[in-house]
């Protein structure tokens, strides 16, 4: 058999395959490698393979590409699901096969599809919530369809003022915090001790969860920590979703406030955090507030005291007054009392007064200077004076 | 010892009580009278001294 030209055997496969895949598109479900990004010129080659679930051998890996047409696919794939477009991750993507006798085959794909992963997304979530609940009961539990944590219980200081912030170094979400904190309109202080690390990105969770330790060894006695990562990047949430992070945040000792910038979806830290945010500017806001009810709480502490006191004061004075007419009363009945009772004695003494009896007609007969009562003592020829009211008459007894 | 504002009152309602009840013999009554009033006084002082201080505290709080 005389051998053929190269070319011919690539034109022959290209029809063979045109013939058995044509325009066709097909969804297939690959893992990404080797990504070569061109945004500037709006196309990206990459390598797709599929491996074994056990074993992570390569089963089968095909070179793929995107296209400008379809270049968009990749940004409405990031905004819709929130992860970065990176190696490593599974996919289910819509491709058709081409074959080109110089640059051999390829696929290209014409889409991403975004549910899969976020349906892929959610589960791996809920893979990791159903093990922390069933490996630390004492830290997460469900009570009503809601994560409770032990974070989530720790009492909350009545004043945040003493802050552990992590976050990236000179980076959107903590210029927003910090200035947001510092421009309060109250004027409040706060101190704030900066544990700076990578907040996104491969080893993000375990630098954070590293951050978290320092604090705990600092020893230092802080009212929160706020963990926050701005900027209005919608990916690369991993780091926020995983076990390490979840078991840790749920079990830290110090409240946990969460402002990690998305829109779409809560992550496992927002969800076992002591308090959960969108943004880092709205965490900075979260502590201002939290701080000005303590302070209306205490304005208000201090009208009722003011209030108190007056009335206190009040029926102090209403009492004080009270017992001030009451011993004015009390003295004038007093003498009243004693008049009245000293008038009444004088009547009565008129009325035995002996000299008012004589005024009225009567006499009074007397014995040496002693009044007689009893006709029987009287002697005859005895000599008897009679008191009258004008003076005394001395006279004889003629016949008792 | 300072007497206390509430000593000072609850002696003055007993004298006025006594007064009210005639329990107290005329010639005491001066006396007792005189003892009333200054502890009216007293009162008085005491409770216009709180008044004041009360105002200077509550005024001097920091409104915000």
């Amino acid at each position: 058999m005389s051998p053929i030209r190269l070319s011919d055997l690539a034109f022959t496969l290209e029809a063979v395959l045109d013939e058995a895949f044509g325009q066709k598109a097909m969804w297939v479900v690959a893992e990404t490698s080797d990504i070569k990004n061109y945004p500037d010129r709006g196309y990206c080659f990459l390598t797709l393979v599929e491996r074994d679930s056990a074993s992570r051998e390569t089963v089968a890996k095909l070179e793929a590409c995107i296209w400008r047409r379809n270049y968009h696919t990749i940004g409405d794939f990031e905004r819709e699901t929130g992860v970065a477009f990176a190696r490593n991750i599974q996919l289910l993507l819509l491709v058709s096969v081409a074959f080109n006798p110089v640059y051999g085959l390829r696929l290209e794909i014409l889409k991403i599809d975004p549910s899969y992963t976020l349906g892929n997304l959610e589960r791996e979530r809920q893979a990791v919530l159903d093990s922390l609940v069933k490996n630390h009961p004492d830290l997460v539990w469900l009570e009503a369809g809601h994560y409770i944590t032990a974070n989530q219980l720790l009492p909350r200081p009545a004043v945040i003022q003493r802050i552990a912030l992590i976050t990236a170094p000179n980076s959107d979400g903590w210029r927003d915090f910090r200035h947001e904190l510092a421009q309060n309109p109250f004027g409040y202080d706060f101190v704030v001790d900066e544990y700076l690390t990578q907040v996104q990105g491969q080893g993000a969770e375990r630098a954070i969860c590293g951050q978290l330790e320092r604090i705990r060894l600092s020893g230092i006695s802080y009212d929160a920590v706020a963990m926050v990562r701005g900027g209005g990047s919608q990916l690369d949430f991993g780091s926020f979703d995983t076990y390490l992070m979840g078991h840790t945040v749920a079990g830290f000792g110090i409240p946990i406030l969460a402002g990690i910038g998305h829109e779409r979806n809560v992550s496992i830290t927002d969800l076992l955090c002591h308090q959960s945010v969108k943004t880092p500017t709205k965490a900075a806001a979260f502590l201002i507030e939290h701080n000005r009810q303590f302070e209306e709480s205490c304005l208000q502490l201090r009208e009722r005291l003011r209030l108190a006191a007056r009335e206190a004061m009040l029926t102090a004075r209403e009492n004080l007054d009270r017992e001030t007419e009451r011993l004015r009363f009390v003295s004038q009945a007093y003498f009243r009392e004693r008049h009245t009772d000293l008038t009444e004695k004088a009547v009565t003494l008129r009325h035995l007064d002996p000299s008012n009896v004589l005024r009225r007609g009567y006499a009074l007969l007397l014995r040496n200077g002693r009044i007689i009562t009893q006709a029987a003592s009287v002697q005859p020829d005895e000599t008897l004076q009679v008191q009258m009211r004008d003076g005394i008459v001395t006279v004889t007894v003629l016949e008792p | 010892m300072t007497m206390t504002y509430q000593d000072a009152y609850d002696q003055l309602t007993t004298l006025v009580d006594e007064i009210e009840n005639e329990q107290v013999p005329l010639d005491e009554l001066p006396g007792k009278i005189r003892l009333a009033t200054e502890l009216i006084t007293f009162c008085q002082e005491r409770l216009r001294a709180v008044e004041t201080e009360y105002q200077e505290v509550i005024e001097k709080l920091p409104k915000r």
